[in-house]
């Protein structure tokens, strides 16, 4: 009779605990910046995203991945009255930006997701698993990283044994390293230089440091048609049309490593695939 | 007179001097002799870094320098005012909004000619306004407010073009156009921007005779023979085409155009005319010596041409005027 | 020398001038006298071509005056305007030569003569802006004397300056006349118009009321109905001018 009692009791309490729901998954998420944006759009259906921040569909300039993807969601500029008149259930925000809206939504009790900066291949990792979770997408996350994987062996596929003295140069002569942008130009067999060139305080390279110690391949972000305005100029400085033998100039969008993500690795064979060429051309 | 020929010849090689010293100063510590075989012999890196990068921004600053100088000694001439000048009076605002259209919303894409094309315009239209403004003996005050409006209604329309501009640089590309900077331009920047200084400069010179005869008065020089309106429109256009092509390539540098003709006035005589090609020499000067001193305190270049002309023409400037008030 | 005929002119807002027929004659100093805003100014300007006429014709040496080219008017007339100033503060001697510009040339010779006649060779190497007033006006004479031209009209000359440096170019002006210029000068002074001028012409509202030697161009009839006054003569103690003072309002 006593086992009987303590079957049913450990029955009920199954019972029980079966019956409590899990959290359940948030239907009205929204971004409010670029890099979470890339996220929260990969990791959710349509549906359960309330709004993206103005940047994931801007045209001008195009700065996200998911441009022509994501038009038809609703993108805002985001302020706390333009959150909080969506009744979002969970707003997905980057750590330490906007602290006037984190204040704002903290007041007005609504959930805040606060994602970490990448600053590795293996942070990208494991945020995509933890955000993944928080969205009830433990699926879909690891589905990107899946492919993320992909991307990296197709990259390898390419490798060579010497990697390519290489150096991105942006508008206004930005170059910056480290971080993900580095682990991917490893991935891709090529070596950034930015660093011993010795980027001034503001990052920048001028044209004539970039032109003494020239890289093997010169990579410039952007599109080669814009010159509409002082920092694109720079990047179409006629000395650089100079290396030309002495280095591989070549442009190349590189808006997917604007925010790291997996979605970063998706220039990981583009990046191996220059490095080749480079490596053809300049030991012809 | 001879003495102040010498003077004149002393700033022109002074200017030259400065130049070569720009010329050789920069990021890749390269030696003077190379960068001198570079530039003539065509050949390897040197030649690139200075032919391409030095030689352009030495070339530009005295460029620049001259169009500012000789400007501000023929507006000072032109209104009799020692306050004269192309910043204070709103003339480099002007040419500066002209560059900004041009340049980020495409024309300047289509030809380069564009860039200091508009600015030229866009200084015409300020210099129109001054036009009006001298023919009623517009005084001392009353300019430089005028100069202040236009100014402000300049700046304003830049920002305000800046912030419609597709490109996401624009924004805060509005300091460079309101402060000046040499960095980084071109052998096409001083193709374009050396025959339209060379040229306004020249039809500023030609104004000489009619601006000492303005010396007294307006009338006193239409009976001297000296057709008043006609200079009035010469001067104008000189300091449109040398102050637009100047703003165009380098932004708005300013109180280049105040300080050195009010330096230099005494050493000629207070005539207008003896003064204008000094001024330009002085002018040519002050701007490299200045582009030496950004690139000297500050190597990675955040700072600006012009804070360091302001820094040393706004005290000035304020002097200045207290000393006329102090006099009238 | 300088010869209206009819000449009317303007400006937007109201007629200077009405039908003025006049002569400026070689050897002697014309007097332009007449009440505020009668036309005398604008009588100068117009001879000068700076002002264009709405009727009638103005003939300098007999040649109608469109016919004249802008340098060639230039040396022929010399013009003192009113308020004479100097912009900048330069040597007096470079302000004078300044009156050389219509030849386009910077004779030391004229200068040197014209700083002579002026009575402003002490003044040569002077700052105009540390002279004084009376000063300044004799040197700003001999910038229009550096000009050596046949013809010189000044307006308001002696305006603010004290009766000494009155004196004194109203004496440089009757010698220059003496040289065979054709001297015309605009005064509001009567008194000094009286004594110093050979001849003069009258002007009320834009017309000529009288004109003559001044003893016949001021008769009590003028005095009254163009300036309201009532004079008193005397007779210059020196021999020859009678002598105006204004005396009392009418």
């Amino acid at each position: 009779m006593r086992r009987a009692h303590g079957c049913v009791a450990i029955l009920l309490c199954a019972l029980v605990f079966a019956a409590i729901p899990a959290r359940p998954a948030p239907k009205r998420v929204v971004s409010t910046f670029l890099c979470t944006d890339e996220y929260v759009f990969r990791l959710l259906p349509r549906e359960r995203i309330a709004a993206l921040s103005f940047e994931a569909t801007d045209r001008h300039p195009v700065v996200s991945t998911i441009a022509d993807a994501a038009r038809g969601i609703p993108a805002i500029h985001p302020s706390a009255e333009t959150v909080l008149a969506l009744h979002p259930d969970l707003v997905v925000m980057y750590r330490d930006t906007m602290p006037a809206l984190h204040g704002a939504l903290a007041g007005a009790g609504v959930s805040v997701l606060d994602v970490p900066w990448a600053n590795s291949l293996s942070d990208v990792g494991r945020i995509t698993l933890w955000l993944g979770g928080k969205l009830g997408s433990a699926e879909r996350a690891r589905n990107l990283l899946a492919h993320m994987d992909n991307e990296i062996a197709a990259a390898r596929a390419l490798a060579h044994q010497r990697p390519v003295r290489t150096l991105i140069y942006e508008p206004n002569g930005y170059a910056t390293s480290g971080g993900v942008t580095d682990e991917v130009m490893n991935i891709a067999d090529l070596a950034d230089v930015a660093s011993r060139l010795r980027p001034t305080r503001a990052a920048t390279l001028p044209v004539e440091a970039v032109i003494a110690n020239a890289p093997e391949l010169l990579i410039l972000n952007g599109e080669p048609d814009f010159t509409n305005s002082r920092a694109a100029l720079v990047q179409h400085h006629p000395a650089l049309a100079a290396l030309d033998g002495r280095s591989d100039v070549q442009w190349m969008n590189l808006t997917p490593m604007l925010c790291p993500g997996p979605w970063s690795l998706d220039l990981a064979p583009k990046l191996a695939a220059l490095g080749k060429q480079a490596r053809a051309k300049m030991s012809r | 007179m001879p003495p102040k020929t010498a003077t004149t010849i002393a700033l022109g090689l002074l200017a030259l001097g400065c130049a070569a010293l720009s010329f050789f100063l920069g990021p890749a510590h390269i030696a003077p002799a190379s960068l001198c075989h570079g530039l003539f012999s065509g050949q390897g890196i040197d030649a690139v870094i200075a032919r391409e990068i030095r030689l352009p921004r030495a070339a530009l600053a005295l460029v620049v320098g001259a169009a500012l100088g000789a400007s501000g000694a023929a507006l000072q001439g032109l209104f009799r005012n020692p306050l004269a000048s192309p910043d204070v009076t709103g003339v480099t605002s002007c040419a500066g909004l002209g560059a900004v259209v041009a340049l980020y919303f495409g024309f300047a894409a289509l030809t380069p000619a564009l860039l200091p094309g508009f600015a030229i315009l866009g200084a015409l239209a300020s210099a129109a306004a001054l036009f009006v403004l001298s023919r009623k003996g517009v005084g001392v005050m009353a300019l430089v407010l005028a100069g202040v409006a236009i100014s402000s209604l300049a700046t304003a329309l830049t920002a305000l073009a800046l912030s419609f501009a597709a490109n996401p640089y624009a924004m805060s590309e509005m300091v460079l156009w309101m402060m000046g900077s040499l960095k980084d331009r071109t052998l096409s920047d001083l193709a374009y921007a050396a025959p339209l200084v060379i040229v306004g400069v020249a039809l500023l010179l030609s104004c000489g005779r009619g601006l000492d005869a303005l010396t007294l008065g307006e009338e006193a020089a239409q009976s001297l023979g000296v057709d008043v309106g006609g200079l009035r429109a010469r001067v104008v256009l000189g300091v449109a085409m040398a102050t637009g092509a100047a703003t165009a390539a380098a932004g708005a540098v300013s109180f280049v155009g105040l300080v050195v003709p009010h330096l230099l006035r005494p050493f000629y005589g207070h005539s207008p005319a003896r003064l204008i090609l000094p001024s330009a020499m002085g002018g040519a000067l002050l701007v490299t010596a200045a582009d030496i001193v950004v690139r000297t305190v500050d190597p990675s270049e955040q700072l600006r041409l012009g804070v360091v002309t302001a820094m040393i023409g706004a005290p000035f400037f304020f002097w200045l005027i207290l000393r006329l008030r102090r006099e009238a | 020398m300088i010869a209206f005929e009819n000449a009317s002119a303007g400006y937007a807002e109201r007629i200077a001038l009405r039908g003025v027929s006049a002569v400026f004659e070689k050897g002697i100093v014309t007097g332009i006298v007449g009440p505020n805003g009668a036309g005398k100014t604008t009588l100068l300007r117009a001879a000068l071509g700076l002002l264009p006429l709405m009727q009638g014709v103005i003939r300098i040496d007999g040649r109608p005056l469109p016919q004249w080219s802008r340098e060639a008017l230039a040396r022929t007339i010399a013009y003192l305007p009113q308020g004479g100033e100097a912009h900048w503060p330069v040597l007096a001697r470079d302000l004078v030569a300044l009156g050389r510009l219509p030849h386009r040339d910077r004779d030391e010779g004229a200068i040197d003569a014209a700083l002579q006649r002026a009575d402003a060779a002490a003044l040569a190497h002077r700052r105009t802006d540390e002279l004084s007033a009376g000063e300044r006006a004799r040197v700003l004479f001999a910038r229009a004397l550096a000009t050596q031209a046949p013809v010189l009209l000044a307006d308001e000359p002696a305006a603010w300056l004290d009766p000494a440096h009155q004196l004194r170019l109203m004496a440089l002006l009757r010698e220059e006349a003496k040289r065979g210029t054709a001297v015309a000068v605009t005064l509001h002074d009567l008194a000094l118009a009286s004594r110093h001028c050979d001849a003069l012409l009258v002007l009320h509202e834009g017309r000529v009321t009288s004109s003559g030697v001044p003893k016949a161009a001021l008769s009590d009839e003028t005095l009254a109905s163009v300036f309201g006054i009532a004079a008193i003569r005397t007779a210059d103690p020196a021999g020859g001018r009678a002598l105006l003072i204004p005396w009392s309002l009418l």
